[in-house]
């Protein structure tokens, strides 16, 4: 019983860092039905940033603040500079923005390998979540605890977010009628540009929260694309709570496989995601009328 | 009809520079130039701090002679193999057919060393790897035209498995990448720690350069009633299970024992404190006690003011293999190239990790291997203090050929 309710928490704590990931390019993809693979950079961008700032301060939260804040610019900019003139000459199918992201993330590992080397690095465990929690009769990494509380929270702010403030409001109308919002006086390019910011700071977040758990190295943000992918897809295109979910199912599937079928932990994900695929191509939790 | 007899004249001109390179550079042709070696390493990506610490040493051994034998320069041309075997045997063709180099040297990955060891023995061009451990690197692809100046998987873990069941340890889960490094490594582990009365109670292989969480394995590992964890990873896979492992609070109860490459010191800053107390084994360390090993750590300081890691060190032993085969041969490279590989076969000679000998199938054998541990020194900097040494097991046959 111990022993299933720590691999209990070692799945919640790896559906909420994969959540972390995801939920940034599920919203993206969600209002502005961009795939953007270049979300791994954006990953990348965030642990080295909060890296730089955790050797100056001294402190992982100031890291934690910081960090995405690069991340966002990056993202604001893209948007804002490259994807939407794209887009407004017609260039902006499926394939070519993926292609055009997709260049993006090798091109920032390749800048960070020149910049930084290929060297590892960490940001330290923040004294205040160091050690380890007795609950239940079991010892468990704090660390580990407060990735579980991040990736709880913000999936709350977010659902608060957008289903019940203005901004929110503007979001969704954006995305069902863009003329119309137009036309009501909002800006719905510097908008698309904020949210594509706010999707890549978020992946800049879940980069520094995991920098004290894995390490930081040029190529961090290559391997989590696949990943992401899986959950927004199992989740629903573009549907936030369905990728909520989804990051349960995959981080639970993963871990429960590594302890105790570790020969299916490569496979079992992947199943999962061409099962999807063949029944429910909306995903598990996708929206009627909401396909990519 | 000119354009076209141009064209033909220069694929002729072309098949015979390939023919002449893979059937072997008469001697007299290049009496005056210098020697050339292919050097061929992996130098983006994860294995590239490796491959740049293997490439100082090397020029640290050559250095040591001046760059020169005989009075002919020793010229390294370099090549990425990007760990895949395709694009190593696409340089090794380039490096042969429009360099012509005498030989080929380096490659880090087994995968890229099987590739290029079939094209050695095909093409009669003598390679000499610096890493590629694999078992069947000398053994089920041994030829005339390979040896391999490291040592193999085996010979460095199978008594590493006696020895701890020797030191009272019963039993051990082992952990690792699930590919063949990670088998051969820690195969030979299980191998020696069983048969010297212990027992390996469980296995745990996670998927290569896949797995980011730990935690389940860990779990597992932390639940098996086991004495130790004995690892082998590398890299980004070696700081994420080192701190997972010290975050779930098995540093005393489960200690995690491993090579050095788990306790690498280019993943010393990623780790901070928690490589103190670590006990590992290595071929190597800068305060190694002994003449070639003072030596060595002194040059290399000299020139890249830092301490050399385990990859220099093999490095310097794989340039001082090839420095030594030189000058036994009075820097001529013999028209039968294969007489490369015989004349190092015959060397022994002192290296920074002990004494140099090659077996039958022209693999290095370690002398020694040490156990260490990582200490503060007066500084507050991580360090390695020596604990114990014992010897190197010798290679696994499999060998069918005879030379």
């Amino acid at each position: 019983m111990q022993l299933f309710l720590l691999q209990f928490l070692n799945g919640l704590q790896l559906s909420m860092l994969v959540f972390l990931l995801a939920v940034g390019l599920t919203l993206i993809f969600g209002l502005m039905n961009i795939l953007n693979l270049a979300h791994g950079a954006f990953f990348t961008m965030g642990a080295y940033f909060g890296l730089i700032i955790a050797k100056a301060t001294g402190s992982f939260w100031a890291a934690l603040l910081v960090g995405p804040l690069l991340p966002f610019a990056a993202g604001f900019v893209l948007q804002f500079c490259v994807l939407q003139p794209l887009a407004e000459r017609g260039r902006s199918t499926h394939l070519d923005l993926a292609l055009l992201t997709f260049g993006l993330l090798f091109a920032t590992a390749g800048a960070v390998e020149y910049l930084y080397g290929s060297n590892f690095y960490s940001i330290a465990t923040p004294d205040l979540l160091k050690g380890r929690i007795a609950l239940l009769g079991i010892e468990y990494p704090a660390y580990r605890i407060f990735i579980i509380a991040a990736g709880i929270s913000v999936a709350a702010a977010l659902s608060l977010v957008i289903d019940r403030t203005l901004i929110g409001a503007t979001l969704r109308a954006g995305v069902d009628n863009r003329e119309m919002v137009t036309a009501l006086g909002i800006n719905i390019n510097v908008l698309f540009a904020l949210v594509f910011g706010f999707g890549s700071a978020l992946a800049g977040f879940a980069g520094v929260v995991a920098a004290p758990v894995m390490s930081i190295y040029s190529s961090m943000g290559i391997g989590i694309v696949v990943t992401t992918f899986v959950v927004v897809v199992v989740g629903g295109l573009g549907n936030l709570k369905g990728s909520f979910y989804a990051s349960l199912i995959v981080g639970m599937t993963d871990t429960f496989a590594q302890a105790f079928f570790p020969e299916a932990e490569l496979f079992a994900v992947y199943a999962l995601l061409i099962a999807v695929m063949i029944i429910r191509p909306q995903g598990l939790f996708g929206a009627v009328g909401r396909l990519a | 009809m000119a354009f076209s007899f141009e064209k033909s004249t220069r694929t002729i001109l072309g098949a015979a520079a390939i023919l002449a390179a893979t059937v072997g550079v008469p001697s007299y042709a290049q009496d005056k130039g210098p020697i050339k070696i292919g050097l061929i390493l992996t130098y983006k990506g994860v294995y590239a701090p490796v491959s740049e610490g293997f490439d100082r040493g090397l020029q640290i051994a050559i250095a040591e002679y001046g760059g020169k034998i005989a009075s002919r320069a020793i010229e390294i041309i370099r090549a990425d193999d990007e760990l895949t075997p395709s694009v190593g045997v696409q340089k090794f063709n380039k490096l042969v057919q429009l360099d012509k180099v005498d030989f080929i040297t380096g490659v880090v990955g087994s995968n890229v060393a099987i590739a290029l060891s079939e094209l050695a023995d095909r093409g009669k061009v003598p390679v000499i790897f610096g890493f590629a451990f694999a078992d069947e690197i000398t053994g089920k692809f041994c030829s005339p035209y390979i040896a391999r100046s490291s040592f193999s998987a085996n010979g460095f873990q199978y008594n590493s498995g006696k020895y701890w069941a020797s030191k009272g340890i019963k039993t051990a889960v082992i952990m690792g990448p699930d590919y063949s490094a990670g088998h051969s490594f820690l195969g030979a582990f299980k191998r020696g720690f069983e048969e010297g009365g212990g027992k390996v109670v469980q296995e745990i292989w996670t998927p290569f350069q896949k797995t980011k969480d730990w935690g389940a394995a860990l779990t597992q590992a932390g639940n098996s009633g086991a004495q130790i964890i004995y690892a082998f990873y590398a890299g980004s896979e070696a700081v994420q299970v080192v701190k997972q492992h010290a975050d779930f609070g098995l540093k005393d109860k489960l200690p995690l024992i491993g090579d050095q490459w788990v306790y690498d010191e280019a993943l010393w800053p990623a780790l901070g404190d928690l490589v103190i107390g670590a006990k590992h084994i290595t071929v190597h360390f800068p305060d190694l006690e002994n003449e070639a090993s003072k030596k060595f750590v002194k040059a290399f300081r000299e020139r890249f003011k830092e301490d050399p890691d385990v990859n220099a060190a093999l490095g310097y032993d794989n340039g001082k293999a090839i420095m030594l085969t030189l000058e036994k041969l009075g820097g001529e490279i013999p028209e039968d190239r294969a007489k490369i590989i015989s004349t190092m076969r015959d060397l022994t000679f002192d290296a920074p990790r002990g004494k140099i000998r090659f077996n039958a199938q022209n693999s290095a054998l370690l002398e020694k291997v040490y156990l260490v541990e990582i200490v503060k020194d007066a500084d507050g900097k991580p360090r390695r203090k020596f604990v114990d040494e014992f010897a190197g097991a010798g290679d696994l046959s499999g060998c069918a050929k005879s030379f």
